[in-house]
């Protein structure tokens, strides 16, 4: 996890922001800000922010700590990444911050692991680049593609923000990545909306809706939010003795974990 | 060095479905028959067993059951102006790999050709006329007929067990079924699956139109 004291001094990344957003009472920050339950996952013993409303904060403290620890994010990268999840996925009455629902421990763990070092991926010339129908064609793999878009992402931020993304406010964040997704902040080397929308995109979503054991969706709470009752959901008989209606198991979804 | 193994009457090369329905008729006739396929054996793996095989990021996001694209794939252009490319990430087209092949994510539906299938260009000259197909279009014939394959449909049908309800039998269209079906000899060997909640809303729908839905034939057992 990030050190927050050294990262405060050069690189202030969000944990540190809140921190001292926190201390200082902060009255000019949008409300939303202070919602990121992100200080939580660092306290050993969870206690709900007090902006936090109260049912973003009951389910935020029946819910297990997502794992601990990058295994592919340097410091710097951790702090975009923990800044963009939570802005993606802000706490509110269906889910806790991003964080803290395991999305930038997700990304991580993917990045780190075969599809991050380009498993199934077909990494040998000729390189070059094709139209868009002819698919990916970066000599990168996603883990490489992932930081390169970051780095770039970042350097962008700041000639337009005049500051780091991990300093941005969740609506700026928020705004930011819009305009990436759009098409509108340009870098000479990255295309940032193919980045975003072909590569970090499906990441954030795969972190929500995955399976829970691959580190995101903890607690199943992106499945609870939509009601879908994870493994059984492909229960036929069930499928037709429910058919149009609600469908007991969707209050308790079950991972593998569950039946493991 | 290579193995020199010991000779063998037949080899196939490639071990999935074809390769599967062949030597299975071979070795009931006592030919001497080695398959021999890439990848694993996925018996009693994580791909066939509970509760891994649901795991939806693994098998279907991520294609740990389709052939690995980082050994081998193919290259990709939309006309003979541009330069192909590879296609470096697995895509709609999905081959498969380790015994079984594609058979072990094969979703189960099972078809029947059309009559016009095997005779498309016959087909589509009786009714647009000859000159409706430019002279550089390779549509052909194949040289067979459903009416010379359809013994060998209902034989896979029952070998398959296949679930599904018949839309034209010996001619006569069925209620229910397919009204587009070519004609069969015989019922499906299973009734057809239990429709979903989606699929009675589509069946409604679609029958409010004036539309005739049917049940999709599949290679699934409606009970148990």
């Amino acid at each position: 996890m990030i050190n927050d004291q050294s990262d405060k001094t050069f690189h202030p990344n969000r944990r540190g922001f809140l921190g001292v957003a926190a201390a200082t009472g902060a009255a000019s920050l949008a409300p939303g800000v202070l919602i990121g339950t992100a200080p939580l996952a660092e306290a050993s013993e969870p206690a709900p922010s007090q902006s936090m409303d109260a049912s973003a904060s009951t389910i935020a403290a029946k819910l297990s700590s997502p794992v601990p620890g990058y295994l592919s994010f340097g410091p710097d990268e951790a702090g975009f990444v923990e800044v963009m999840v939570n802005a993606m996925c802000p706490a509110d009455a269906l889910t806790p911050g991003g964080v803290d629902c395991g999305l930038a421990a997700y990304i991580d763990r993917q990045l780190a692991g075969g599809f991050g070092k380009g498993a199934r991926l077909y990494m040998r010339g000729p390189w070059r680049e094709g139209k868009p129908e002819l698919g990916y064609q970066l000599p990168l793999t996603p883990e490489q593609f992932f930081k390169a878009g970051l780095a770039a992402a970042d350097a962008a931020c700041r000639k337009r923000n005049g500051k780091a993304f991990s300093e941005l406010d969740e609506s700026g964040a928020d705004r930011f990545l819009h305009e990436i997704a759009d098409g509108k902040v340009t870098d000479e080397r990255v295309q940032l909306a193919s980045w975003f929308n072909e590569l970090v995109y499906p990441l954030f979503e795969q972190a929500c809706f995955a399976d829970p054991i691959y580190g995101g969706n903890v607690g199943k709470v992106f499945w609870k939010a939509i009601g879908y009752p994870g493994l059984p959901a492909v229960h036929s008989q069930d499928m037709i003795d429910f058919r149009g209606k609600q469908f007991p198991g969707a209050a308790d979804p079950k991972s593998i974990a569950d039946f493991a | 060095m290579a193995t020199r193994l010991k000779h063998r009457t037949v080899v196939f090369v490639g071990g999935g479905f074809t390769a599967a329905l062949a030597a299975r008729q071979l070795t009931a006739k006592g030919v001497d028959v080695v398959v021999v396929e890439r990848g694993i054996d996925r018996t009693h793996t994580a791909a066939t067993s509970l509760p891994s095989q649901r795991d939806e990021l693994r098998w279907d996001v991520h294609g740990d059951l389709f052939q690995d694209w980082s050994v081998q794939t193919y290259t990709l252009r939309h006309n003979d102006g541009e330069t192909a490319l590879p296609i470096r990430r697995l895509q709609a087209f999905t081959p498969g790999e380790g015994m079984g092949g594609a058979a072990n994510h094969w979703n189960g539906q099972t078809w029947r050709w059309s009559e016009s299938d095997p005779v498309l260009r016959t087909h589509l000259e009786n009714r647009y006329g000859r000159k409706a197909i430019p002279a550089e279009m390779a549509i052909q014939d194949w040289g067979v007929t459903y009416a010379e394959m359809e013994s060998y449909h209902d034989q896979f049908e029952g070998l398959f067990g296949i679930a599904g309800k018949a839309g034209n039998l010996r001619g006569k269209v069925q209620e229910g079924g397919n009204p587009f079906e070519a004609p069969r000899q015989n019922e499906f060997p299973q009734k057809p699956l239990p429709i979903t909640e989606a699929g009675v809303i589509f069946s409604e729908a679609t029958k409010k139109l004036g539309y005739k839905p049917f049940p999709l034939p599949a290679a699934n057992s409606p009970e148990a």
